[in-house]
């Protein structure tokens, strides 16, 4: 039990050259023929309006004093990236992204062991970890809201909502209770490939359970987390709903989409809020192209050691 | 299939035929629509113009959400995609100068208002609040400022604060507190604006060339900020300050055990209090909003709603008879006896029935003469956000530094560059 266990045989195959034949490239070329009216769609209804988004960014564009629009190149980026607003917005964010995020890990791993494993009742435990994810987020947030609060809260004469700490808590603790269920699925699927020979091989070369966990169980199923984390942190840094609802930007908990629909919605100033938009938009791009890349490089380790 | 075929299309084009609203080609009179924040007295008011139109025109009201931000949002929101169903506006005050220059709103011609149209006929801070570039954008409805409440028994034989110094000492003396706005939303930007007005400052000042440019002088801009702080500190500011509203003041001032003496609110309380607890009410008193600098009538911010007409109307003369008959003396009177929100119109400063259902009436009208009203500025969302950005929470108040990032980001905020 030095080495990691590793996964079986058969995934070999998925890697190595296969010869395609005339029958598989025709039905290749079907294939993409009939996926092709979708993918023109898609690009329309999302290609477009990003577009447009950049185009707008480069300039300044107040539907408020419509006269004074003009072109001013990345003047718009300048303004958001030397503002202290924005800095604050982006630290903001990812606190709630790592903490939240962390926290699901843990207990969403647990979950996901529980439904794995459950005996008996097996439905009604799945049913009931899941509840949470299928609550619209703005009532799990008003929920929470009106939980905490002195007047209407049972946690007692405090406040959390009135102060820094106790805001980015109630945010974080509303996130980890809505999406932990998405998570545990995601985890469940993983722990589904996890092969039970394995298992069985390691408890008869006498590991215990503890062992079983982080040297059979979770190097296995790595890829299976790394798309968890990566899902789940890609919709907790877009965070908007809960801040909206809970502390609408107090105590610093402002987030980059609060801010973009500050501008856009609220203050109409399309080019800097496309602008802001935009950013937010390359961000994801990079957090999902770092996680991309530490995807591959796993599985690449996975089958060096075959 | 015909039948689904047809319910989809009924499914489908019921919503849009909803939307189209002001649809005159369907006979009857035209429709005036009014978008309008949901006010008790709306109905009222609607059916005495309706009636007294006999056919010449119809209104009906279109409800916005009852919070003035998420109010704004809708309108602004219409009113970019130039939605021809919105005839008549209810703005908030702050709204008539950015609704004015993206040309949301028309302008009133000499003479087209028939009750508010010159000032002669209207308190001078109201009046005020409805011009933009030398010209009447709005016509004011009604009107509102903030006046200091305190409880008679809480009070005892001590003389009424009439400074914001005092105040604070006859609250840490007797050991209650004093409810006013904190949370980090408008209320809080209409709190600084009285401060700021009353020490003798100002947010913004017109230029000539009908745009504003900052103005926030840093004697009175820091005393304003000096206030708010030692508020903040001071065991008079109850626990939730930094989360509380208009409505979370009233209802912690109107608790039968509460141990807030003072508040500082708009007068619709009075009604409130009146409905809910006619004894309570008996208790309540009232005073002018208190002074920064001794001797100095204090400037509290105005409130209250102006009408405007939408520039896409389709029967602009139709929008602009339900004016004149919505300004008219009895649906002031209306809108002040059942929702607290006192007239604009001089007439009705001494109204004796007015002054039987709203006794702090004279003091009302003479703090309107005085009110200082918020910026009229086509930026003034971009402004209020800006204070609201940094004067919350108040305890953090620095008035140095604070100052400084104010001016800072108000500086931006002008010129639609602050990231806010």
């Amino acid at each position: 039990m030095t080495a990691t266990t590793t996964a079986p045989a058969s995934r070999k195959r998925s890697g190595g050259p296969v010869k395609t034949t005339d029958r598989a490239k025709a039905e290749r070329n079907l294939g993409l023929k009939l996926a092709a009216p979708a993918a023109i769609i898609m690009l329309l209804v999302t290609a477009y309006p990003i577009c447009y988004a950049v185009y707008l960014s480069l300039f300044r564009y107040d539907l408020r004093v419509p006269e004074e629009n003009a072109f001013v190149g990345l003047d718009n980026y300048v303004l958001i990236l030397t503002s202290g607003v924005w800095w604050e917005a982006v630290l903001a964010t990812a606190v709630i992204t790592v903490i939240s995020v962390a926290i699901e890990l843990v207990i969403g791993l647990a979950f996901a062991l529980v439904m794995h494993r459950a005996i008996f009742g097996r439905r009604t435990v799945r049913t009931a970890i899941l509840i949470p994810y299928g609550i619209i987020t703005v009532i799990a947030a008003f929920a929470f809201r009106f939980a905490v609060q002195p007047d209407t809260g049972f946690i007692g004469d405090v406040n959390p909502l009135g102060g820094t700490i106790g805001s980015f808590a109630t945010i974080i603790i509303t996130e980890v209770w809505k999406t932990t269920p998405f998570m545990s699925l995601l985890l469940l699927a993983g722990l589904a490939t996890v092969p039970e020979e394995l298992q069985e091989a390691a408890k008869v070369d006498g590991a215990t359970a503890w062992q079983r966990l982080w040297k059979v169980t979770l190097p296995n199923m790595k890829s299976a987390i790394l798309v968890a984390l990566l899902f789940r942190a890609l919709d907790a840094f877009r965070i908007f709903d809960t801040v909206y609802v809970q502390t609408a930007g107090q105590f610093k908990s402002q987030t980059i989409s609060g801010l973009g629909y500050n501008a856009l919605i609220s203050r109409v100033n399309l080019g800097l809020g496309s602008a802001i938009s935009i950013l937010l938009f390359l961000m994801i791009i990079a957090i999902a192209f770092l996680f991309v890349k530490g995807f591959k490089t796993n599985l690449g380790t996975v089958k060096g050691e075959d | 299939m015909r039948a689904t075929a047809l319910l989809a299309a009924a499914l489908f084009t019921a919503p849009l035929a909803a939307c189209g609203g002001g649809d005159d080609t369907a006979g009857g009179p035209p429709t005036v629509n009014w978008y309008i924040g949901n006010e008790g007295w709306l109905p009222d008011v609607i059916e005495a113009c309706n009636a007294e139109a006999s056919g010449a025109y119809r209104i009906v009201a279109e409800s916005l959400p009852t919070n003035p931000d998420q109010q704004r949002e809708q309108l602004v929101r219409r009113l970019a995609a130039r939605d021809d169903s919105i005839d008549l506006i209810g703005m908030d005050v702050v709204w008539t100068g950015e609704f004015a220059k993206a040309g949301w709103i028309t302008p009133f011609e000499e003479g087209e208002l028939e009750n508010v149209g010159s000032a002669e006929q209207v308190l001078k801070g109201p009046f005020e609040s409805a011009q933009f570039d030398d010209q009447q954008y709005g016509a004011p409805l009604n009107s509102n400022t903030r006046l200091l409440w305190y409880r008679k028994s809480m009070l005892g034989d001590r003389p009424v604060p009439k400074t914001w110094d005092e105040l604070l000492d006859t609250a840490e003396e007797l050991d209650v507190k004093v409810q006013e706005t904190g949370k980090r939303a408008e209320s809080l930007v209409v709190f600084f604006n009285a401060l700021l007005e009353s020490a003798g400052g100002s947010i913004v000042q017109p230029t000539e060339d009908g745009t504003t440019e900052l103005d926030l002088p840093e004697e009175p801009t820091k005393k304003a900020l000096e206030i708010m702080r030692r508020y903040a500190d001071s065991a008079a500011a109850p626990a939730a300050l930094s989360t509380s509203a208009e409505d979370d003041n009233r209802l912690a001032f109107e608790s039968p055990d509460s141990d807030s003496a003072f508040m500082l609110n708009w007068p619709y309380v009075y009604p409130s209090v009146l409905e809910a607890d006619p004894e309570l009410a008996k208790d309540y008193g009232w005073a002018p909003y208190p002074a920064v600098v001794e001797g100095q009538p204090a400037r509290p911010a105005l409130g209250g709603y102006n009408l405007g007409i939408g520039s896409y109307t389709r029967d602009r003369d139709a929008a602009l008879a339900a004016v004149n008959c919505l300004t008219k003396p009895e649906q002031q009177r209306t809108i002040a006896t059942t929702g607290g929100q006192p007239s604009v119109l001089r007439e009705l400063g001494d109204d004796p029935e007015l002054l039987k259902q709203l006794p702090f009436l004279p003091i009302m009208t003479e703090q309107l003469e005085n009110a200082a009203p918020r910026p009229v500025s086509p930026q003034y969302n971009d402004i209020s956000l800006a204070v609201r950005q940094v004067l919350h929470p108040m305890q953090d108040i620095d008035p140095e530094k604070s100052y400084d990032d104010l001016k800072d980001l108000l500086e931006r905020a002008l010129k639609s560059q602050a990231v806010l």
